[in-house]
């Protein structure tokens, strides 16, 4: 086997480890090549104790033949940060600049709603609180200081951060409010002409009607056939009269009887028509007639659905987050009771680890949302609206419960229509979290599926795919692993996201057997070499973090 | 230790030539089918899926419809009599008295046509109305084989035109049940399929994603007004009522105020495709959207994050001694911000890439790999191209076990580019 080919499977790992990311099942030549990934790994990553200085020399030497070689665009840039007051050379600096872009990174997190960073990070960060306890009080100091530091930077942060989503909020409402403002211009006159147009034609057939009968009664006609086709006749042409008025212009009983055209297109019924156009859900009571009306409602739509839609998308993602942040406290929460009630077993740590503040008690889990939890959600809303709307309208629950889904979906038949008065702006609001929610179950389960069924069949796809989807996480991955390798070579302090850093070194190992530290390795160490057979089996034990193996003398518990 | 010297000193001193294992016909077809076997099942299964609820709310709902029906014509009869009496009792009454003649005629009128608004408002009325004053034909049913197929495929699309609705309990609540399964069907449906024409696109305009956009618009708007203007010719009517017709239908507003006069077959094709375009465009449009909203305000924090990621990984390269990465991947990572390892690559090409086109690459195919690597050669120029690290992935495979069929997804490049966007802009700043 050359190794060219080893470095292919390195490439093929990192996919697998997508792949297992994704919860996809794989072949067998997919296990045999994942048991050889985890060889090469094992064999590759995790350092022997006692070469470990030669490593450390010889990485030191290739670094320091390799600045040379770094391109004219990565210095140019470099001079860039020099002109605009940014000294990377200095070590101090470089640790400045690695906090504020752990930080900046974490904000980064915050800010793009990936909901399962904000878990990852949120569980990483109470552990990494545990892991305080072993720090030195100078250290202690120094983080204090620079918590300080983030804090009023992360003040202003926030402030950045929540004001595009504010203005993106006023800035849809705005729209919304002066295309319905359009919509009652335009359309209301001319609602207005029509209805009294058709009032004064059913006035004329009624007129028409009382004419002929006085007409016959004038004529002393006393037949009952001639007064029989007369009122039969007249009494067609006056429901015809009627049907069109309430079919094609949405005119009442009411409005007949006193003889008085009252508005549809209030404003009220304007800002309702506008707020479900841009919503998609289209009752279509009432619709514009004009031309003008119909050209505006064209254009109206192609600007404010993208504008809606990306609104509603971020509110739903901070419906995610918030969504995510509260199962992370319960699934904490649960944790803490159960632990209380098992024992646990005891994992070792190697003296490196523990170094670096590992310890023993420290758990982390990774977990999504689950499916139901979402749906139910959303069908716990949707009876909400079915709650709400029996108590608005004349409805029963089931016919409230129906309009909520047919609402929320954005189907939107018109069959059923709530009244456009007081109670307006609270369906209105009902309307509008009812679509967040949506796009909430949207973002946590649905797109997740759909790129699982758009890639499947094709794992290097799939693989790059997973890069693609949790791009952040990738970079994340790479650059906290290129950190730990840079901190075992340069023996580093000890800081803060050393965590992070081997909380990802235990996940680009694509697959670990539970009972990898009852495996010998063959690189095994020469003080292993020294003990006997028998006992090596009882003394060597591995690292739960970078299950490397060592003497027990040395382990710490 | 040895062979582990033996290793680094293999890829650190020259390009290893990969050749790629040759696959019968067979096992290709075998691999395509069992690659396109769900999309093609996903939307047989969406066509079915209508059909059969199609069938459903017809069976449901027309008995109910019939019932209603007589109930209806029964009470417009009772009515009419009603109506022809008072006139009979109002003319054996004095005549002398015109204003009084006017007085009963009208609360007649308005006993009258106060009935006849009560009665309108039920869907199976007004549908026999609109056949008896239109038509003046007899009754065509709501519920027909036709008018179902829309409505199911409308539900859900979701366009909803609400031409016809449920009006039975049993009805109402099994249309719950059928769009709650039916519209995410209908929405995997139509992104799977929509992905695969974003990818060709993409791949169409050389991954450049602010082009792909302006087309991606123009096709949306040229897709509605070509489909007005055909409406319009087919049905006769005017263009403005054909491209309001249009647009409210793809954009799944779906007021339901005109009645389309052609077959519900050409209708659904129409919605299928017009809603694809719309959630592709909206999909790239509005995530590239998103993605500048949530950078905004980090333009100066970005600067010292991106020198610290490309310091970070100018120290990995001497790090890492079986993973050689070139030059070219450090300006990737600085530009997309992300990091791919391709050890195809040794650490001494840099800016030369000259191992690429003398790789043992072998074609299978004439055309379309032959403009593949055209692309590829014409890349080569370019020292930054971050592009080059995921072809290096499909091409160099030794396994093949999968064939370069659609090039990466158009997600990773616009978020890439964005982001490749947003780094110039505050080196710049």
């Amino acid at each position: 086997m050359t190794s060219s080919s080893r470095g292919y499977q390195r490439v093929d790992s990192s996919g697998d480890g997508g792949s297992l990311l994704m919860e996809e099942e794989g072949d067998n030549p997919h296990e045999a090549l994942l048991h050889r990934n985890n060889d090469d790994y094992a064999s590759t990553y995790h350092h022997v104790g006692v070469e470990y200085d030669s490593y450390e020399e010889l990485e030191r030497h290739e670094m320091d033949d390799r600045v040379t070689e770094i391109p004219e665009g990565f210095h140019r840039r470099q001079r860039r940060n020099l002109i605009y007051g940014d000294d990377v050379a200095t070590d101090e600096e470089l640790r400045v600049l690695r906090r504020e872009a752990l930080f900046g990174e974490e904000v980064t997190r915050a800010g793009l709603g990936r909901a399962e960073y904000y878990e990852d990070s949120h569980l990483i960060h109470s552990c990494d609180k545990s892991g305080h306890e072993d720090i030195d009080d100078e250290s202690d100091d120094e983080s204090k200081d620079e918590d300080e530091e983030e804090e009023e930077t992360g003040i202003r942060k926030f402030a950045k951060l929540v004001l595009p989503h504010v203005a993106l909020v006023l800035l849809t409402c705005t729209y919304t409010v002066i295309g319905a403002l359009i919509f009652y211009s335009v359309e209301q006159p001319h609602e207005q002409m029509m209805k009294e147009q058709q009032l004064k034609l059913i006035y004329t057939r009624q007129n028409e009607f009382v004419d002929d009968l006085i007409r016959l009664a004038a004529g002393n006609e006393t037949k009952r056939y001639e007064w029989e086709s007369l009122a039969e006749r007249h009494m067609h042409n006056m429901s015809d009269q009627l049907f069109v008025a309430f079919e094609k212009y949405f005119l009442t009983s009411n409005e007949v009887k006193k003889n008085a055209a009252t508005e549809t297109w209030t404003f009220s019924s304007s800002i309702f028509f506008a707020v479900t156009v841009v919503t998609t859900i289209g009752y279509g009571n009432p619709v514009p007639v004009t031309n003008i009306g119909r050209i505006w409602c064209i254009l109206f739509s192609l600007l404010g659905i993208p504008l809606t839609l990306v609104t509603i998308a971020d509110l739903g993602k901070f419906l995610s987050e918030h969504l995510v942040w509260l199962y992370g406290n319960y699934l904490k929460l649960k944790y803490l009771i159960l632990s209380r009630h098992r024992k646990e077993r005891r994992e070792h740590v190697c003296e490196h680890c523990h170094s670096h503040g590992m310890g023993h008690d420290m758990n982390i889990e990774e977990k999504r949302i689950p499916a139901f939890l979402v749906l139910a959600i959303l069908i716990v809303y949707t009876a909400f609206g079915g709650v709400l709307m029996s108590k608005l309208e004349p409805w029963s629950f089931f016919t409230s419960f129906y309009w909520s889904f047919i609402t929320m979906t954005t189907v939107g038949f018109g069959d059923l229509m709530p009244r456009r008065d007081g109670y307006m702006y609270i369906i209105l609001l009902y309307i509008i979290l009812g679509l967040a929610i949506t796009t909430m179950c949207i973002d946590l389960v649905g797109v997740q599926y759909i790129r699982k069924i758009h890639y499947f069949g094709r794992k290097i796809q799939d693989a790059r795919s997973a890069l693609a989807v949790v791009g952040g996480k990738v970079v994340l991955v790479s650059e906290l692993y290129a950190n730990l390798m840079q901190k075992r070579a340069r023996n580093m302090s000890r800081e803060a996201f050393i965590v992070e850093n081997l909380y990802v070194s235990k996940h680009i190992i694509p697959f670990i057997p539970t009972d990898i530290r009852c495996i010998r390795y063959i690189d095994q160490t020469a003080d292993a070499a020294t003990i006997s057979t028998s006992s090596s089996a009882i003394d060597m034990q591995s690292c739960r973090f970078c299950h490397s193996r060592y003497s027990l003398n040395r382990a710490f518990k | 230790m040895a062979r582990k010297a033996g290793g680094l000193a293999a890829i650190m001193s020259g390009q290893p030539v990969v050749v790629v294992k040759k696959r019968s016909v067979f096992w290709r077809l075998r691999h395509l089918t069992r690659q396109g076997g769900l999309h093609v099942g996903l939307i047989l299964l969406c066509i079915l899926y209508v059909h059969f609820g199609a069938l459903f709310f017809m069976y449901s709902e027309s008995p109910e419809e019939q019932r209603i029906l007589r109930r209806v014509e029964k009470r417009y009869d009772i009515l009419r009599e009603t109506f022809l009496e008072n006139v009979n009792r109002v003319k054996l009454e004095d005549f002398s008295d015109e204003r009084r003649v006017n007085e009963s005629i009208s609360r007649l009128i308005d006993d009258y046509s106060k009935h006849m608004f009560k009665l309108f408002t039920n869907p199976v009325a007004a549908n026999m109305f609109d056949c008896l004053f239109y038509s003046q034909s007899n009754y065509t049913p709501l519920w027909t084989t036709d008018s179902s197929l829309l409505f199911t495929a409308t539900t859900i699309i979701p366009v909803g035109y609400g031409y016809i609705a449920p009006l039975t309990s049993t009805g109402r609540i099994v249309l719950c049940i059928y769009a709650a399964f039916g519209i995410p069907l209908a929405l995997v449906m139509m992104s799977d399929v929509g992905k695969f024409f974003a990818d060709a696109f993409v791949k169409f305009f050389h991954e450049n994603i602010t082009a792909f956009m302006v087309v991606l618009l123009i096709l949306l708007v040229a897709y509605s007004v070509i489909g007005g203007i055909a409406y319009s010719k087919i049905v006769g009517v005017p263009m403005i009522e054909g491209v309001y017709f249009s647009t409210i239908t793809i954009f799944t507003i779906g007021f339901g105020d005109i009645t389309p006069g052609i077959p519900v077959y050409v209708i659904i094709i129409f919605i299928v495709f017009g809603v694809a375009i719309v959630t592709i465009a909206i999909d790239v449009v509005a995530a590239n959207i998103i993605h500048h909203i949530h950078y905004m305000g980090r333009q100066v924090g970005r600067a010292k994050i991106i020198a610290d990621k490309m310091l970070s990984m100018a120290q990995k390269i001497s790090i890492n001694r079986g993973l050689g990465l070139g030059m070219a991947q450090l300006g990737a990572f600085a530009r997309m911000g992300m990091m791919i390892n391709v050890s195809a690559m040794g650490p001494q090409d840099g800016h030369a890439n000259g191992g690429v086109g003398e790789g043992g690459i072998e074609m299978s195919r004439k055309s379309t790999w032959r403009s593949e690597n055209d692309e590829i050669k014409t890349r080569k120029s370019t020292a930054f191209e971050p592009d080059l690290d995921f072809d290096m992935i499909d091409f160099r495979q030794p396994s093949g076990s999968s064939q370069y069929l659609y090039g990466f997804g158009f997600d990773n490049n616009a978020f890439g580019l964005a982001d490749g966007q947003s780094d110039e802009d505050s080196v710049f700043m």
